[in-house]
């Protein structure tokens, strides 16, 4: 199951930030280079892993404020959601 | 020309050596990282949050003075509701310092005020979707001794598909190539002595504007473009009622960070954020953001 999420968050950032998942990796922050999220988008995809971890979990939720964080990176914002999602 | 020299020594002696691992401005930047600062070049709601703060150094085409100018802002914390629903709703405090020595858009404003971001719909049910941005400015103008105020209000789009607004543009490496939004609004604003003593300009504006961001090389060199359509809707001022205004900049990244770098702006049409008067300026940047 962790590892479904794991895919499933990154073919979401994937699909957010218009990259092919073979050029992600787990250290690459959100924000930074490649990925290069900027705040709007990084709302827009809170909203989608809102609903992911609601699906997964009805009592958590994920926050634009949480994907914002500087540091955020794609291993970080996985696990994450592997914790939201309470397994 | 002596000053230009002096501000090349300065940008090279300040900036190259900063890159190595334990610089003083890493350790800097990595404060304001870890206590959750963000700093700009404004925070006016535009993707002008994306330009790095600024100490500029200008030359004005229209004399032969030069000139010193700031532009920096802090976004000291984000303050999220809806936190269980569809939509995104944040609200952010800021402070911005704005000053420019240029005696033809002279000014020294210190910006205090509370934007805020909706976001209604997401992108997992629709291709493009819409946003809005609001912002308060109540600013201090210490060179006619003023208090301004100025709300506005705007829409934008956003979409995930490459080449729509707000996506990520790449090219067929996956390297990051471009991005844009465009924008509608409105404003209001308050700015006594903006034209005669003792006499307050209070007026409305509808605006038009477009924002854009292109990596000429991926990580090193960006181009940014923004214009904007400014017309005022009142009638009782004797401000000019047309208010465009043209704004392009390309900044140098060393060392493959994007935190510090060196850039160059061009600016032309009505400045909204002075006197609104024309201006005509090409600036020097040494920039900054977190």
């Amino acid at each position: 199951m962790k590892e479904t999420i794991k895919t499933n968050v990154i073919a979401y950032i994937c699909s957010y930030a218009n990259m092919k998942p073979k050029n992600i990796k787990e250290e690459y922050i959100l924000k930074n280079h490649p990925i290069k999220l900027d705040d709007t988008q990084l709302a827009l995809l809170a909203m989608a892993l809102r609903a992911y971890v609601k699906s997964l979990n009805p009592k958590e939720t994920v926050l634009a404020t949480e994907l914002r964080k500087k540091d955020l990176d794609v291993k970080k914002t996985y696990e994450l959601i592997i914790k939201k999602a309470g397994i | 020309m002596k000053n230009n020299r002096l501000f090349y020594f300065l940008f090279l002696s300040i900036t190259f050596p900063t890159y190595g691992q334990d610089s003083t401005f890493i350790k800097i930047n990595e404060w304001f990282t870890e206590n959750k600062f963000a700093i700009r070049q404004t925070f006016d709601g535009s993707k002008n949050e994306n330009k790095p703060a600024s100490f500029t150094y200008q030359e004005d085409h229209e004399s032969p003075n030069d000139f010193l100018i700031v532009d920096i802002a802090l976004k000291i914390s984000e303050l999220e509701l809806l936190k269980n629903s569809n939509a995104v709703l944040i609200f952010y405090p800021k402070i911005e310092w704005h000053k420019s020595t240029n005696e033809t858009d002279k000014k020294n404003k210190l910006d205090g005020g509370i934007n805020f971001e909706y976001y209604p719909l997401g992108l997992e049910k629709n291709a493009i979707v819409p946003w809005f941005q609001g912002t308060s400015s109540f600013k201090r103008n210490f060179i006619d001794e003023v208090y301004e105020k100025k709300l506005a209000f705007q829409l934008s789009l956003s979409g995930k598909k490459q080449f729509l607004p707000g996506s990520n543009i790449r090219d067929s490496k996956d390297n990051f190539r471009a991005r844009y939004y465009p924008y509608v609004g409105i404003e209001y604003n308050h700015l006594p002595d903006l034209i005669s003593k003792g006499v307050t300009e209070e007026f409305s504006a509808y605006f038009l504007r477009f924002f854009a961001e292109t990596w000429i090389l991926p990580q090193t060199l960006q181009f940014n473009l923004d214009a904007t359509y400014r017309e005022i809707l009142s009638t009782d001022t004797s401000l000019r009622k047309s208010l465009p205004i043209l704004i392009s900049s390309l900044y140098l990244y060393p060392g493959k960070q994007e935190s510090f770098g060196i850039g160059f702006e061009y600016k032309y049409g009505y400045d909204n954020t002075a006197k609104f008067q024309l201006i005509q300026i090409s600036s020097l940047k040494l920039s900054w953001k977190i």
